[in-house]
């Protein structure tokens, strides 16, 4: 995990914590992205859109690599993670940045034959 | 110097108005901070200096400065900022866009 001091990161804020955090933050962003891209597919700027969708990719890529370390230590210690609240919130944001990518490609195509 | 967080639900932003109060304290500021979902913070930001919004509900940027009308700035948390609940970044951040 990063240092502490270098991150302004909260002394108190455990691994935990810090993980979920991580994990809401950048697949919250990638969420909101895939939202921001149909709204600007509908004004018929597709490339915009599809740009969006791809900085969307890296950050919910960022915010996976976060929550595939969680369930690998998670297998190796045989299900030693605490399961909370913000976890669940965390995986929460993970599934809806994941439905609404794939609903934000469907729309960008819609938009695009709509406009051909 | 009053401050009204937003995001989806208002958990994740609740733990980081917890950092916030703590990091402002230390500082000596005199500062209200507060955590609501979006429609909530919008129902309440009267009075307050600034609206800052979780990169979760950034796509809801365009819709919330119009509901402010102008009056007060919208600031969208960046993205590693608000991963690490960098505190302090957006305390500074806060009050950068206060001035601004």
């Amino acid at each position: 995990m990063a240092d502490n001091d270098q991150t302004g990161l909260d002394d108190d804020m455990g691994p935990m914590e810090e993980a979920c955090f991580q994990i809401i933050a950048s697949v919250g962003m990638a969420k909101s992205n895939y939202i921001k891209a149909i709204e600007v597919a509908k004004d018929g700027k597709l490339d915009e859109a599809r740009k969006l969708v791809e900085e969307g990719n890296e950050a919910y890529l960022q915010g996976h690599e976060v929550h595939m370390g969680l369930l690998q230590e998670d297998a190796a210690t045989i299900g030693s993670i605490h399961v909370s609240l913000l976890l669940v919130h965390s995986e929460d944001q993970l599934i809806q940045a994941e439905t609404f990518r794939v609903i934000a490609l469907d729309f960008i195509d819609l938009y695009e034959r709509l406009s051909a | 110097m009053k401050i009204m967080l937003a995001c989806n639900a208002g958990m994740s932003t609740s733990l980081l108005v917890q950092k916030m109060r703590k990091e402002a304290e230390a500082q000596g500021l005199e500062v209200t901070i507060e955590a609501n979902p979006l429609n909530r913070a919008l129902e309440k930001i009267d009075g307050f200096d600034i609206l800052m919004l979780g990169p979760q509900i950034s796509y809801a940027k365009d819709d919330a400065v119009k509901a402010v009308d102008g009056k007060i700035p919208v600031v969208v948390i960046a993205m590693a900022d608000y991963g690490r609940m960098n505190a302090k970044k957006i305390i500074a951040d806060a009050i950068a866009a206060i001035n601004a």
